[in-house]
């Protein structure tokens, strides 16, 4: 008896100590973050999803603290995913929530620490987050948030030369789409062989992903 | 006897069932005025289109200007100028644009000068840039003629030139047929369905009924008044027919159990007699004097 | 008498009629209806096209709403109409000629009947490749000066599939012309069969609706979705072909979905189409020469 308590004891004061330190660690993240007042970086973004054939957009990200996140292309049409201003982490630990440590786990042969944030309010779009921060760098190297209306989205960082600031180079993001259907009769189609046979993987349609490769920031 | 410029031989067509022309045969003459003489559906028109290959005989030969029509069409049609019908045009052009037209088809000078020598030839001086629908029928008329004439054809075809014309109207086309025909030396071709028309015109003239040809010869010896036409009913017809045909009486036509030919009216005596003699039973001899009446008599039946 | 010669006559009888005219004002009149509602309202059509996108995506669909997205659509809708205008035009061919009288007067001068039909139905043929130019210029010309130029959207259901791909502006153009190119010989082979059809008749309507309403009958059946008609039925109906030019915009994908500049999806069935389009205009042509050789010219 004495012993299982002493066991749950420390698992407690684990937890315990483990929270302040999760604690610590996101605010030292985002100390890091809060560095930054604002940024514009220029890049790339391909977006992906089953039904969209479109180029690689030149884009334009520009930021401003606490959460203003615009991306504008340069050559006109871009799809821009909604949601996509998540890519600003700041946002993400502007809100007020609480966190849990959920330990560490080896992602792409890192060690990453696994936090889930889950917000203190009730009006807030996010249900919960977890984030996988390295620890030696202070980034955040992967997120999933679940959203009460966007459904989930999932992001994966690269850092090089900005790493200083937690800026990535490339950030990889994942997102839930509605499925896409053209009123019918509205397009009255050159209906050729190969398109007869066009198939699709159902189970694409309605993931979709943006890839953000960033090539310059000029950072305030 | 002059050189031929038509000769028309077995000439026949059918439209479906009907027939148009019944092998018909006739030759016209250079520098003579020929004329058609019929009545509506006489086969006139159908007989000029085959001369202008606009229809495809069914069988028979057209020869123009001693050559067969057939794979000669274009060297012959471009020494022809034709109204056949009504002389229609493009009523949504000007007298000169449809002028300028056909000069253009017969690379012939289009120049406002050219067209106006044409419409003065005709007589529509200063109407050239009217739109020809609003012509009146007479000046139509001479605009058809006058794209007829364009290319300055050695044969002019003219079908019913006078319908839907005043009488005015009526004797400028005869004064020009006559002109062209006289001055000119053009060889034409007049159809009509009255034969004073063809008579005050044409030097030889054919006769069609429902296809066939009834008639044919010089005009003056078709209405010479020595002659006359005979019809006789008789329940003998081809012992009659036989009889005649011995005979040098001509232009024999036999229908239902009438025949009729053209003969001195001072051989009807011996024609009875000989009919007589033969046996053949004759319940009626009528004799008819004019061309006129005996055209009548025919196309009215 | 050369066939130019020929050809320069009947084009000038087809500027004298009123008729000719009919259909520049049809076409600009459409033209500018159209580029007038989507300049006060396209944002709704965009968003009818975009059903399901607008929730995960933002788009600029003022950019989206460019010049040359707005000659797609107009062509889109305006080539199903334009073999109507093409039709108004070479359905009288013979029978306007056979309606006035004026055939038999043709036809009884030196000239083949051969170059008489030919040079009537390149006249049809002249007539519907400045009707096009024309429309060029008012649908692409005239929409990238009211709405600007930008990439351009293509809407397309491939089989199940709908599909949105984007063209680069600068990999528009010969897209274009392309197009119109097509198009041009896809309209051609109304113009053949109304030449013909107006061989059988002596007054121009019946053969101006009879074309109409064969291209209406074939474009209702070519847009069947039954299996039998698609592969039983579709492939033998020219109209199956008229919207070939579209191809030219369905532009080539790398595996990972991303548009080949200057790439088409399916060169091989763009050409095919234009060959089945070509057959029926040589064999329309063809026998419309040997009827009109045999005709009798009774009008």
């Amino acid at each position: 008896m004495k012993y299982t308590t002493i066991i749950f004891s420390t698992i407690l004061i684990g937890i315990h100590s483990h929270a302040q330190d999760v604690n610590t660690l996101i605010k030292q993240v985002k100390n890091k973050l809060d560095n930054v007042n604002s940024y514009i970086a220029t890049g790339s973004m391909k977006t992906s999803i089953a039904y969209l054939k479109i180029p690689i957009a030149k884009v334009n990200i520009q930021y401003k603290k606490p959460n203003d996140l615009i991306i504008k292309s340069n050559n006109g049409v871009t799809f821009v995913p909604k949601g996509v201003d998540a890519i600003s982490l700041q946002k993400l630990f502007s809100s007020e929530f609480t966190a849990i440590d959920g330990g560490t786990e080896m992602i792409k042969q890192k060690k990453l620490r696994t936090v889930r944030l889950l917000p203190t309010s009730q009006q807030s779009n996010i249900v919960l987050s977890t984030v996988y921060i390295n620890e030696s760098d202070l980034v955040v190297e992967k997120s999933s948030t679940t959203t009460k209306d966007d459904g989930t989205y999932e992001m994966e960082m690269q850092y090089g030369k900005y790493i200083q600031f937690g800026l990535p180079d490339r950030i990889v993001f994942t997102f839930n789409a509605k499925d896409y259907k053209i009123p019918k009769g509205l397009t009255l189609d050159f209906d050729n062989a190969s398109s007869r046979n066009q198939k699709i993987d159902k189970t694409m349609l309605n993931k979709g992903r943006a890839e953000i490769v960033f090539q310059q920031y000029t950072i305030n | 006897m002059g050189q031929n410029i038509v000769e028309v031989e077995g000439l026949s067509k059918s439209f479906a069932s009907f027939e148009a022309v019944k092998h018909i045969s006739f030759q016209i003459e250079k520098g003579s005025v020929y004329g058609f003489l019929g009545q509506n559906g006489a086969g006139k028109s159908t007989t000029m289109r085959m001369l202008l290959s606009l229809i495809q005989p069914n069988s028979g030969n057209i020869r123009i200007f001693g050559k067969p029509l057939k794979g000669n069409e274009k060297s012959i049609l471009s020494n022809i100028g034709a109204i056949i019908e009504k002389p229609d045009t493009y009523g949504y052009l000007s007298g000169y644009d449809n002028l300028k037209i056909f000069s253009k088809i017969f690379s012939r000078p289009t120049s406002l000068s050219a067209l106006d020598v044409l419409l003065e030839k005709v007589g529509l001086k200063g109407r050239g840039k009217d739109k020809v629908k609003s012509y009146s029928q007479g000046m139509k008329q001479r605009l058809g003629i006058a794209i007829a004439l364009l290319n300055d054809p050695d044969f002019i075809m003219l079908d019913e030139p006078t319908n839907g014309l005043d009488p005015q109207g009526i004797t400028e086309i005869r004064n020009l047929i006559g002109h062209f025909s006289k001055n000119e030396g053009k060889t034409i071709l007049v159809s009509s369905h009255l034969l004073n028309e063809i008579e005050m015109v044409a030097d030889s003239m054919i006769i069609l009924h429902k296809g066939e040809k009834i008639a044919e010869g010089k005009v003056q010896q078709l209405l010479d008044p020595t002659k006359t036409i005979v019809t006789i009913e008789t329940s003998n017809l081809q012992g009659a027919m036989n009889l005649i045909q011995n005979s040098n009486w001509s232009n024999k036509l036999a229908s239902n159990n009438e025949l009729r030919f053209e003969m001195d009216k001072e051989e009807i005596p011996l024609l009875v007699k000989s009919l007589v003699e033969h046996d053949i039973p004759v319940s009626n001899v009528q004799s008819n004097h004019s061309l006129e009446n005996y055209f009548l008599k025919l196309t009215n039946a | 008498m050369s066939i130019w010669k020929l050809l320069e006559i009947e084009l000038y009888k087809i500027s004298k009629r009123p008729r000719t005219y009919i259909s520049f004002a049809a076409i600009s009149a459409i033209v500018l209806i159209f580029q007038f509602a989507f300049k006060a309202d396209g944002e709704n059509y965009m968003n009818l096209m975009l059903q399901g996108i607008n929730d995960s995506f933002q788009l600029d669909k003022q950019q989206a709403m460019n010049g040359y997205f707005m000659c797609y659509i107009i062509l889109n809708t305006l080539l199903v109409q334009v073999p109507i205008l093409v039709a108004l035009v070479a359905g009288d061919a013979i029978s306007g000629e056979a309606n006035m009288g004026t055939l038999r007067l043709l036809l009884s001068k030196p000239i083949s009947r051969t170059e008489i039909l030919i040079a009537k139905f390149l006249a049809s043929v002249f007539y519907t490749i400045i009707l096009l130019i024309w429309m060029a210029f008012f649908a692409l010309v005239l929409s990238l000066w009211i709405f600007g130029s930008g990439d351009m959207l293509v809407f397309r259901v491939a089989g199940e599939v709908s599909q949105i791909m984007q063209i680069a502006q600068d990999d528009i153009v010969w897209r274009y012309l392309a197009a119109f190119g097509y198009a041009a010989v896809a309209l051609t082979v109304i113009a053949s069969l109304a030449v013909f059809l107006s061989l059988f008749a002596e007054n121009s309507i019946g053969p101006i609706i009879t074309t109409i309403c064969i291209v209406l009958v074939f474009t209702i059946v070519s847009n069947m979705n039954i299996p039998v008609i698609d592969t039983h039925v579709k492939p033998f109906l020219f109209t199956s072909y008229l919207v070939g030019w579209k191809g030219f915009f369905y532009i080539a994908t790398t595996q990972d979905g991303i548009p080949i500049k200057g790439s088409i999806e399916d060169i091989q069935s763009i050409q095919r189409s234009l060959m089945i389009l070509v057959g029926h205009i040589g064999l329309l042509l063809l026998l419309s020469i040997y009827i009109f050789k045999r005709k009798d010219i009774l009008s």
